[in-house]
């Protein structure tokens, strides 16, 4: 998922709409529209809105929540600032969280622009033995 | 509609036009997340409605090809299985399930692997790998493969 700012040359490869994109982890979709659903429902018993949530953000919500796997929030930060230090981009980045692949071959199977000059193998398996623990906090 | 509440309406306006659409360029807009700025508006001549020039940040979600996601199978066949990623619609043909077999006499209907260990049933979870986007007016429809490494039920 992109939104918001950020620049990279993986996102150049989305089209130039999405140059300055940032790559959101499913624990961060999950987070910002449980957020907004929960706004939703105070809204509705205020009556200050009748309208339903669209199709397309229930679908979202739901499948975020099922296939996150992160789900504190300090670990949810730390994650990002941790992947974001080791130099990945957005959007390995989200695939690292989302897929939390359990080795380094299957690390670079999954996420193919993540390459040995990207990321060397000593970095990506400390990334992700950390990981593995962050989804067990 | 112009008095105090103008900016309030506007918001409405935008996340009823925007969240929940698709466009090729976009893909899936999920959420409308920030407003960065609205116009003054202009009065448009002979109808009389005001335009409002709203530039906005969004959640949007576009599949690109080797993209690899978990998702969720909601229907099996004899001809593959059909899966979804929130709202995106994924296949995955018969010709792409590596070595699994349908099993049709099974209830429910399902793929399984030579061993056995491995079904891909309804409510199944399942790493795909995106191989083709096929964008429509508003929708984008993916065909997906299992079969390749790292890949298939979870």
């Amino acid at each position: 998922m992109a939104s918001g700012e950020g620049s990279s040359a993986a996102m150049r490869a989305f089209g130039a709409d999405f140059a300055e994109a940032d790559c959101l982890m499913l624990a961060e979709v999950a987070t910002v529209l449980k957020q907004q659903a929960d706004a939703h429902e105070e809204a509705l018993r205020a009556g200050t809105t009748s309208e339903g949530l669209k199709d397309t953000f229930l679908k979202t919500l739901e499948y975020a929540q099922r296939f996150n796997h992160i789900t504190e929030m300090q670990s949810i930060m730390d994650t990002r600032t941790m992947l974001e230090q080791a130099g990945l981009e957005p959007v390995q980045l989200a695939a690292m969280a989302n897929l939390m692949p359990r080795s380094v071959a299957e690390a670079r199977s999954l996420i193919p622009s993540l390459t040995e000059r990207a990321c060397s193998d000593d970095v990506l398996e400390g990334l992700i033995n950390r990981l593995q623990e962050l989804q067990r906090m | 509609y112009f008095g105090p509440k103008l900016q309030e309406r506007l918001k409405e306006a935008l996340h009823a036009k925007v969240e929940g659409t698709c466009t090729g360029r976009f893909g899936y807009v999920i959420t409308v997340t920030e407003i960065v700025s609205m116009g003054k508006g202009r009065i448009e001549e002979n109808i009389g409605d005001v335009v409002f020039d709203v530039r906005y940040k969004a959640i949007v979600f576009k599949p690109f090809t080797g993209e690899v996601l978990d998702a969720e199978v909601v229907s099996v066949s004899e001809i593959g299985f059909s899966c979804t990623v929130g709202p995106l619609n994924v296949f995955v043909p018969h010709q792409r399930l590596g070595d699994f077999s349908f099993d049709a006499d099974a209830a429910p209907q399902c793929w399984t692997s030579p061993d056995s260990r491995h079904v891909i049933k309804v409510d199944s979870e399942v790493r795909i790998k995106i191989q083709a986007v096929n964008e429509h007016a508003n929708d984008i429809f993916c065909i997906g493969t299992i079969s390749e490494d790292f890949l298939g039920v979870i």
